[in-house]
């Protein structure tokens, strides 16, 4: 096989699995505070949070440029004191795989945290354990199962983002061309085999991932 | 000491207690829905009342005018559940270990095994809560809300969702955990049985509202209002209007209208001919009469003659209800299956039955209107 299929192969790992990272750790939180607060406008975060489930890649992409772009809201200042733009680096990909997959995670963890018996939760208060020991001893471990799920979802959201990772990080062979892009280039220039070549690997790799990712979390049920 | 002065409003159902506890167990009974759970839940700090003060040995844990509202992990309150909340993911060992603070981890160890021996769980320290039985979930959620060292153990119906035998082994433990503790136990139930196990206090609760609070003797025998009354069996609850005094002779005699009774009363001052009374009779206090035997003078005045119209059988006592009127019934007896297998008792049986004026308890609350003399018996 080409060794050019490794490389986006590569990328498009390395890519997703930082987004997973990011993707549990802010999705945690959020659930938890979804999950367990009430505040003025928790409404409006939970829609905002989850609405790059329903929007077009593209308008993700589209608000990741007007943000994050040189000239963007943030971008700016970034590049103001840096000199540096996110754009069109592989941290780009991250960023815009972050956002597309993490309302898949807040979905699953959210719902795992509340399903947890609220009663536990009591008796660990009246342990003389406070809120924060309490969500690490015993809503954690309890969500385990759905964390894992939200966690793998998130993965392979990330695995197969596509239109925004494009808008955002360009297409640089063996710098931001994941997977995924490669292919689009490949098909899109006729290079049939490359591409056959592409795809196959690519359902290979992310069919095994899924068949670990089940073995994980049938081990945290109990 | 605990002090509970709470109101709680939930729009339809409002919460208005006021309590003084001490060491040893208070037990908290009452109907379904009489708001024994939420005042628990009040001294917890799992429901934030409206107003009012929870004190536990002197210390504020709530006092809405000074703004003091303790959070429960800062309050050292042992809570144990009627479903057993042992938390799944950890064995009984680490359930009983996870209150406990201020310890070395040998002290810790050693405080759990302590723990674990008391509640006789030993042997089962390794295993997850779905491993072990009903019973043993309960003295795991025991063990561990002890482990903590409380200053005060709420039991919120503990043992509900148990088999009898192993229920009243549980509250032999709780009897044994109330005399080595030296803390205050608040238990709540709505049974009976379990009420005067376990209690050396009973709160009697009624919609939201104290009704009464007292040793067991006073709840069962000298009970202050009709739901008390009613709630620990008195089920010979009537209302009657005075229709004799004769203080020389320390007699009033009491016409219990619809019924056509009437029954003789220990003199009671400051009553006055025509004044309502209420009052009632245990139904294990009513005796059934042999015939042929000569009649006591206690039981002088209060002899009824009529028949047995039902016998329901009660496990170990025999329920008999007798009508002499032309009511459905007019008492309701209780006799153990002792005296009524030597009775040989019929439904239909024509017999004589007499109570002692000492079982008559009238009942000091003054909620009817003077003039209302329809019998209650309920």
């Amino acid at each position: 096989m080409d060794g050019s299929i490794f490389i986006p192969m590569r990328l498009s790992l390395q890519v997703a699995l930082a987004a997973t990272v990011l993707v549990v750790v802010i999705g945690t939180l959020m659930s938890f505070i979804l999950a367990r607060k009430t505040f003025k406008g928790k409404e409006l975060l939970d829609i905002l949070l989850t609405l790059p489930l329903v929007l077009p890649p593209t308008v993700i992409g589209y608000y990741l440029i007007l943000f994050m772009g040189r000239n963007g809201l943030l971008g700016k200042y970034l590049f103001h004191w840096t000199g540096w733009s996110i754009m069109f680096t592989w941290y780009a990909a991250v960023l815009a795989s972050f956002i597309v997959a993490l309302p898949l995670m807040i979905k699953t963890t959210r719902a795992a945290f509340e399903s947890v018996d609220q009663n536990l939760i009591k008796v660990s208060y009246t342990l003389g354990h406070g809120e924060f020991r309490t969500f690490f001893k015993v809503i954690l471990p309890l969500s385990k199962k759905g964390m894992i799920a939200g966690a793998v979802l998130s993965f392979a959201r990330a695995m197969g983002e596509f239109g925004a990772t494009l808008m955002v990080a360009g297409n640089i062979p063996g710098k931001t061309a994941t997977m995924p892009i490669a292919i689009y280039t490949s098909a899109s220039s006729g290079d049939w085999a490359k591409a056959n070549g592409m795809v196959l690997f690519f359902t290979l790799v992310s069919a095994a991932f899924l068949y670990i990712a089940n073995r994980l979390s049938k081990r945290g049920a109990w | 000491m605990i002090e509970i002065r709470v109101e709680k409003n939930l729009g339809n159902f409002s919460l208005n207690v006021s309590l003084t506890l001490q060491k040893g167990i208070t037990v908290f009974f009452g109907p379904s829905g009489s708001g024994k759970t939420l005042t628990l839940h009040t001294v917890a700090g799992l429901v934030e009342p409206d107003s009012g003060v929870v004190r536990v040995n002197g210390e504020v844990y709530f006092d809405k005018k000074r703004g003091v509202n303790l959070p429960i992990h800062r309050r050292r309150i042992g809570y144990v559940f009627q479903e057993s909340s042992l938390f799944p993911h950890m064995t009984v060992f680490d359930n009983i270990a996870y209150g406990i603070s201020g310890l070395s981890p040998g002290g810790k160890k050693e405080r759990v095994r302590l723990m674990i021996e008391r509640m006789r769980l030993s042997g089962l320290e390794n295993n997850f809560p779905h491993q072990i039985s009903g019973g043993q979930k309960q003295r795991t959620a025991l063990a561990r809300a002890l482990a903590a060292s409380p200053l005060l153990l709420l039991l919120d119906e503990p043992f509900a969702s148990l088999d009898n035998p192993v229920r009243e082994k549980l509250r032999l433990d709780l009897l044994t955990i109330g005399r080595e503790e030296h803390i205050p136990l608040i238990f709540v139930t709505h049974d009976v049985e379990e009420a005067f196990v376990l209690a050396e206090e009973l709160v009697v609760l009624n919609d939201g509202r104290v009704e009464q609070t007292g040793n067991k003797e006073d709840i069962f025998y000298r009970p202050q209002t009709h739901k008390v009354a009613k709630f620990f069996g008195s089920r010979n609850i009537f209302l009657g209007k005075i229709t004799d005094i004769r203080p020389g002779e320390k007699i009033m005699t009491l016409w219990v209208n619809e019924k056509g009774l009437q029954i003789s009363l220990p003199y009671r001052k400051g009553t006055a001919v025509g004044d309502p009374v209420r009052f009632c009779i245990r139904p294990e206090e009513i005796m059934i009469l042999k015939e042929g035997r000569p009649i006591k003078k206690s039981l002088q005045g209060n002899i009824f003659t009529g028949k047995i119209v039902r016998i329901v059988e009660k496990g170990s006592e025999h329920t008999l209800f007798f009508k002499q009127s032309q009511d459905d019934y007019d008492f309701e007896i209780s006799i153990s299956n002792l005296a009524y297998r030597s009775l040989q008792l019929k439904e239909g049986q024509g017999v004589s039955v007499a109570f002692k004026w000492e079982s008559i308890w009238v009942l000091s609350e003054k909620t009817f209107q003077p003039g209302q003399t329809t019998a209650a018996s309920d």
